[in-house]
């Protein structure tokens, strides 16, 4: 027969032992419950805060933001959340982590606030859960000190680190520079997304040093196939922007064409492997109907992710339909 | 490309579904902010993918030039039905949040992303568990809200965020319901998505509902 | 002599339901029903006939429940209006009767007409 625990002894020792903080307060924000968890880590045993107002006993927590938060769950009846990226802790607990590691004063907490009915009463009491999330914090702090000077790095430079190519800061903005001059002056020009076919897998079968040996393999042999004029970017991971000044649809779709059937011939050697890899293209050239260079580069992704759809190695023009039927793809 | 539609009693019928479910958030956004709320009909239409980003631009309160905030929530029952909320706010509103609550301190950029991510929890708690006990007779279960974007154009970032890629189906069920005070500055648009997968179960639950007027 | 009623609601389910429940609580009386589905149509009827009864939603696209009754209170129109709307804040009840509305029904699911009849009562007319 399966019966649910209900022995109230049993149950408090669970949850005094699951590692979450949590206490209960009433409608006047009265302590009516608090586990081993706070009381370890604040140092207060529970006997010693019963009964009492929580902000009159833990004067640093920020009382007018927390009466709101509390006064909105008991109205509203549906529990919110507090992360640590909001705010990085409500209790000053110390942080227990064996991890060396600066920069943490007090044990970081996710928290959630849940409404709960007290059926005798009627009144909605607010159980307040603490998740230590310290060492996810301090882990992450390692590997974005990294990424803050890398990016610092690229912002200098308007450049992608491993590929040398433009980073996607710039390439928008350049797209966004000729889109106005095409505004006004009605000049022609197209832009070119592609991206990697199974990248991922590439990266999973080699690793991803291999990756990026292919990353920068794929970025020389496009920059060969460029006119001084056009300018290439790495937009994301294993995405490419180019944008082609005074090149009609036409010759940009051939363009595409090329530099399809070259990676697809191409070979990227990392250690004792040769890695093939291929592309999908989506190409658009600008129209005055268009609004801002943000749209025209969405239709290039849109015709890139048409090409993905339908077999992926393939270029395709953006046209505009009623459904998301395009060109058929101009292929060999 | 094959596409789900509503029938048209199906749509008017949860036309009034969300109807309802705006007035609980109306309700609850009313009392928290001390403040009238201004409601609007709701948009209700399914929209593909390729197309979600034009049709935000076209359908929000917010013109292409103003710079919003946008937060997310996603949601999900035992009748599969799941998708995701996405709110947006403009700077001008986040600016008058003190105000609004009448708080003898300004509030700082961090409490400001910390109250619409409040704000966001309300409404798109209030909205989908309402639609789904109409619907469903049972509640939602919701992730925590995030911010997305801050401070951005929504012209700009409409294509970035909405990106065909980012999109998990073809095409969608969405609803827009914007909200704003009648006294105050305050305006803020709920965007909800349905899955297409889920476009089926609601169909479902509807017809049950419209024979019930048979 | 007939009984006129204005259901001015955007929903056709509303609109159906409402008239049905009011068919069987006045079911002694000769019904004359007349619908309008936002808040301009209801205008061009209550500018030019009067009602015996008005039910009046609030959130209509073309001007809203609460844009009729200030339009009808500029005019100095009066009629017998319950509004029975899903706009259930708190300061919704206090704005309507102010603007001149008989009574405030919140909608539910499903729709329950024993408050319809407790006011129709209070107000006479059962």
């Amino acid at each position: 027969m399966n019966k649910m625990i209900d022995n109230l002894d049993m149950l408090y020792d669970i949850i005094d032992h699951v590692n979450i903080g949590m206490t209960v307060l009433d409608e006047d924000n009265r302590v009516v419950f608090w586990n081993k968890f706070m009381a370890k880590h604040s140092g207060i045993h529970s006997s010693d805060l019963l009964g009492k107002n929580l902000f009159d006993v833990f004067t640093y927590l920020p009382k007018q933001w927390m009466e709101l938060k509390l006064k909105s769950v008991r109205l509203i009846k549906n529990y919110s959340f507090v992360s640590w990226t909001q705010k990085p802790y409500l209790f000053r607990f110390s942080h227990t982590s064996m991890i060396k590691g600066g920069g943490v004063d007090f044990m970081h907490q996710d928290c959630t606030f849940i409404p709960v009915s007290n059926p005798l009463t009627g009144q909605i009491y607010v159980c307040i859960t603490i998740h230590n999330m310290t060492d996810v914090v301090i882990s992450q702090m390692k590997l974005s000190e990294i990424s803050d000077i890398n990016k610092t790095l690229e912002q200098i430079t308007n450049h992608d680190n491993l590929t040398s190519l433009y980073n996607k800061m710039y390439i928008e903005s350049q797209i966004q520079q000729e889109f106005n001059k095409a505004k006004r002056y009605g000049n022609l020009f197209s832009v070119l997304f592609f991206d990697i076919d199974d990248f991922k897998g590439v990266n999973d079968q080699y690793g991803h040093l291999a990756g990026d040996e292919v990353l920068k393999k794929i970025a020389e042999t496009m920059k060969n196939h460029l006119r001084q004029s056009d300018i290439i970017g790495r937009y994301g991971g294993e995405e490419f922007l180019i944008l082609l000044p005074e090149t009609n649809l036409e010759s940009a779709s051939m363009l595409a064409q090329r530099l399809r059937t070259t990676t697809e011939s191409m070979t990227t050697q990392y250690k004792d492997t040769d890695i093939k890899v291929t592309i999908s293209l989506g190409v658009v050239q600008f129209r005055p109907d268009i609004k801002n260079a943000s749209q025209m580069i969405h239709e290039a992704d849109l015709a890139l992710y048409h090409s993905k759809k339908n077999g992926r190695n393939r270029v395709t023009r953006y046209k505009i339909t009623g459904c998301a039927a395009m060109n058929p793809p101009a292929q060999p | 490309m094959k596409q789900v539609q509503l029938t048209e009693d199906q749509y008017e019928m949860l036309q009034e579904i969300v109807n309802l479910a705006m007035g609980q958030a109306g309700h609850d956004l009313a009392i928290i902010l001390k403040s009238f709320v201004d409601l609007s009909v709701p948009e209700i239409l399914v929209v593909e993918a390729e197309h979600v980003a034009d049709k935000i631009l076209q359908e929000s309160v917010f013109s292409e030039k103003e710079h919003v905030n946008l937060f997310r929530q996603t949601f999900y029952n035992s009748a599969f039905v799941e998708g995701e909320a996405i709110v947006l706010f403009d700077n001008e509103t986040r600016q008058q949040f003190s105000e609004i609550l009448g708080l003898s301190d300004k509030m700082d950029a961090v409490e400001e992303i910390d109250f619409m991510l409040e704000l966001t929890n309300l409404m798109v708690g209030a909205c989908l568990n309402n639609i789904s006990t109409q619907l469903f007779s049972q509640a939602m279960t919701f992730s925590s809200p995030e911010l997305l974007s801050e401070n951005s154009q929504l012209g700009n970032i409409a294509y970035d965020i909405f990106k065909r890629r980012n999109l998990k189906w073809d095409y969608t069920l969405l609803s827009k319901i914007t909200f704003k005070l009648k006294e105050r500055s305050f305006k803020s648009d709920l965007l909800i998505f349905i899955s297409q997968d889920a476009i089926n179960a609601v169909g479902k639950a509807l017809d049950k509902l419209l024979a019930e007027y048979e | 002599m007939a009984f006129s009623i204005l259901l001015v609601d955007d929903s056709k389910f509303i609109r159906k339901g409402i008239a049905k429940e009011l068919s069987n609580i006045l079911a002694d009386k000769t019904l004359n029903l007349t619908e309008a589905v936002n808040g301009k149509e209801a205008l061009e009827h209550l500018f030019t006939t009067s009602f015996d009864l008005v039910l009046l939603d609030l959130t209509m696209p073309e001007k809203n429940g609460y844009e009729v009754l200030e339009a009808l209170k500029e005019k100095g129109i009066r009629a017998n209006i319950i509004v029975l709307t899903a706009d259930i804040q708190p300061e919704a009840e206090k704005i309507v009767k102010k603007l001149g509305a008989l009574a405030y029904i919140k909608k539910e699911r499903p729709l329950n007409m024993k408050p319809l009849q407790d006011i129709l009562t209070r107000i006479g007319i059962l």
